[in-house]
């Protein structure tokens, strides 16, 4: 066993706790107007379309494969190059036809060609999966705070939850920054990192709990502190190994899968972050104000 | 060892074997998703009329007739389920041309005889730059197709003007652009008892047909009417051939020629036996992924997590030596665990369920970890090292449960609002945080209990 002791260092959090809140409020402030007036750049799933990936049989310049798109009417595509031959082509319209058309073109004026894959979703389907994604949010953020309230007293259970919605705004602010690609696979992202961000949490107030009753003699800030430092060797260690695969699926993954592991790797950093300082800040402020639980 | 880590020890090797039993070979036993071994899949959407209304009738029929094309055309392990009311997934694994495939399926093949009552002139070819000399002969080539095409246009409005004063008639056009007027369907392809792909005399693909009893009558009387004149034959509203009678036909026998390939033939003649649909569907939804693709993220996925599980055992060895020996066991069993349970619930392995499982890695040691630690501060307070042990594991014990199960509440709400690769995703993180758990909980449990009967541990 390694002689370093975390829970000998006993590093004053709370001390900072006014920083933190305010990092924190603006991380949010900032994610949310990214969001706003940026915006997300939403996949097929959720805007409905068509995405070919294609892949040429020699090297193609995406000018030469928009000047055969144009005359055909399908300019405004969004073409992606990503490696020499292959390329994901990105249309607003799913039509049957226009699918068709647009292959037969690219067959006609570049030779072989083979279709890597073809995403078409439906505008009536695209909604259905918006409202799904809105509707599976909510449910398990209503579902985890249930079972907090019943575990937890109400205060810790909310405060987990403000930084579970914390969490997920900084994600979202993160994909907006990015420009990476939101899709149906980004809400599972959201959703696993909700429950999973929730462990270092629990952690911490589950030792604030235990140590509850040094509330009277030692303060709400010294028992706060205490508490995140006898769990902190536990918080950063389950986050670094959760990190770790995390991090070999974003760098060796392939494109779906990185793109997914990207959303673990913001939230669990940031999970990590928001379990030590603002889910313990919440409940220190809020008993400093109203001191009766 | 006490007897009750003997009982615990007996289990877990029993855990242990009926998973490897039901594991290996590994080779083929996982059931991949379209997103990993290519494929296509489809949702179909139901299209209702006021004279032909989608009803659970006609949807039952859609599936049956759906589920024969696809039969006919050999595809292996098709899934053709209703979704909702009015909406069918169809999800066929290792098609390699979606193309053919759509059209197969989405298409009505409702098969007509019609009268001719007119027809407009032919379209020219368009012209093509290489066949011309000058710009301007292009040019001038390029008006008088343009010329033709408007004369068309004016027969099919006038058409359309006939076609208004009787709803029994319709325009309908060929593939080279010829309008037709047609007058009403002599025969259709609800009295086809047969349908294969033959050859013409050309050489060229063409569909034969056999009509039955009552078919043959009507086409006989058909051809009867119409010596020296044409019949179109119709096939979702678009001409296909409309050749002229050359004598009257009574052996109930025909054969349509077009501009077919001879795998379109085919398609043709799978969709004529099969029958049309009942219902016109319209695709609302198509993901189809090449088997290459999918090879590459399987190898790509395997990559990073032998990469991923290969930096936590370090990690854990490094940091907990003794101890994480223990737990990087108790992570072999874990996965273990988690391909046997995906083997026996015959579950979906799908890219983001490759992530799942990838993630678990991760998430499977930190059970060990909160136990671990709990155990360094009850060693610290003076406890015998058994003692600690124990307690570790109890207290612990909350915390793991709590934590988990905040993790399977969101693993649930994905399962049941998911589709396709999330609900994949959904089943391996679930399976993934239950074995990790018993990994936690048992497994190491009795391997540090053992290890600890063996061998002193002087510094924790």
């Amino acid at each position: 066993m390694v002689a370093f002791n975390a829970s000998k260092l006993n590093l004053p959090f709370m001390k900072y706790r006014l920083y933190a809140i305010v990092i924190s409020l603006v991380l949010v402030a900032a994610s949310l107007g990214l969001t706003a007036t940026k915006g997300l750049n939403l996949s097929v799933d959720f805007t409905g379309g068509l995405v070919l990936q294609v892949e040429f049989s020699s090297q193609v310049q995406v000018s030469d494969i928009r000047a055969s798109l144009s005359r055909i009417g399908q300019g405004q595509a969004i073409i992606q190059a990503y490696n020499n031959n292959e390329v994901l082509i990105r249309f607003q319209a799913q039509d049957e036809k226009i699918r068709r058309e647009v292959l037969e073109t690219l067959k006609k004026d570049f030779g072989g060609l083979k279709v890597l894959k073809i995403d078409k979703v439906g505008p009536v389907v695209g909604k259905e999966l918006r409202a799904q994604a809105m509707v599976s949010l909510s449910l398990a953020l209503v579902g985890i705070l249930i079972y907090m309230a019943f575990r937890f007293k109400f205060r810790f259970g909310v405060a987990a939850v403000v930084a579970l919605l914390h969490d997920s705004i900084i994600m979202l602010g993160a994909y907006s920054l990015t420009g990476k690609e939101v899709s149906v696979a980004f809400i599972a992202a959201i959703l696993t990192v909700v429950g999973y961000s929730l462990n270092d949490t629990i952690v911490v107030l589950d030792r604030v709990r235990e140590n509850w009753g040094m509330v009277k003699t030692n303060g709400i800030v010294e028992l706060m502190d205490i508490s995140i430092n006898q769990t902190l060797a536990r918080t950063i260690n389950t986050s670094l190994t959760t990190l770790l695969p995390v991090i070999a699926m974003f760098i060796f993954g392939g494109e779906v899968i990185s793109n997914f592991a990207f959303a673990f790797l913001v939230g669990i950093v940031v999970g990590t972050y928001s379990s030590i300082f603002i889910a313990s800040s919440i409940v220190a402020e809020w008993y400093l104000r109203y001191p009766k639980i | 060892m006490v007897k009750r880590d003997k009982w615990r020890l007996g289990l877990i090797l029993a855990v242990i074997l009926i998973a490897a039993y039901i594991a290996f070979p590994i080779q083929g036993k996982v059931r991949l998703g379209l997103d990993l071994r290519g494929g296509v899949h489809i949702v179909l959407q139901a299209k209702g009329t006021p004279e032909n209304p989608v009803t659970p009738d006609s949807i039952d029929r859609l599936l049956a007739v759906l589920r024969s094309r696809i039969d006919q055309y050999g595809i292996a392990e098709p899934v053709i389920q209703k979704q909702g009311d009015d909406r069918i997934a169809v999800d066929l694994p290792g098609v390699e041309d979606p193309e053919a495939a759509l059209d197969l399926i989405g298409r009505t093949a409702v098969l007509e005889f019609r009268q001719v009552l007119g027809e407009s002139p032919r379209v020219p070819a368009e012209p093509v730059r290489s066949n011309y000399d000058s710009d301007e002969q292009f040019r001038a080539a390029q008006d008088r197709w343009q010329q033709a095409r408007d004369e068309v246009d004016g027969y099919v409005k006038q058409m359309e003007e006939a076609v208004k004063a009787n709803p029994d008639i319709a325009v309908g056009k060929g593939e080279d652009g010829t309008a037709y007027l047609l007058g009403k369907a002599y025969v259709t392809g609800k009295d086809l008892t047969k349908a294969d792909t033959t050859f013409d005399q050309f050489g060229k693909a063409a569909v034969s047909l056999k009509f039955n009893s009552e078919g043959a009558k009507l086409f006989d009387e058909a051809t009867a009417a119409n010596v020296g004149k044409q019949i179109a034959i119709v096939l979702d509203g678009v001409v296909i051939s409309a050749p002229v009678v050359q004598q009257r036909i009574s052996g109930g026998e025909a054969q349509i020629t077009g501009k077919f390939t001879t795998p379109e033939a085919n398609r043709l003649a799978i969709m004529l036996r099969a029958g049309a649909l009942p219902v016109a569907v319209e695709i609302l939804e198509n993901r189809s992924v090449g088997p290459t693709l999918g090879a590459d993220s399987i190898k790509q996925g395997i990559r990073s997590g032998l990469i991923g599980a290969a930096l936590v055992v370090l990690f854990m060895l490094i940091y907990y030596s003794f101890l994480g020996i223990a737990a990087n066991l108790a992570l072999c069993v874990a996965m273990l665990l988690v391909m046997a349970s995906l083997i026996f619930l015959k579950s979906t392995l799908t890219l983001p369920g490759i992530g799942g499982i990838i993630l678990t890695i991760g998430m499977a040691v930190d059970g060990n970890i909160l136990i671990y630690e709990r155990m360094k501060e009850e060693l610290m307070s003076g406890k015998t090292q058994m003692a600690a042990l124990d307690a570790g594991f109890r207290k612990a014990l909350v915390v793991i449960l709590d934590s988990n199960i905040t993790t399977l509440i969101a693993a649930a709400v994905l399962f049941y609002f998911g589709s396709g690769p999330i609900r994949g995703f959904a089943v391996t993180l679930s399976i993934g945080v239950i074995s990790a758990v018993f990994c936690n909980v048992v497994v190491t449990r009795s391997l540090l209990g053992i290890m600890l009967s063996y061998r002193k541990m002087k510094t924790l």
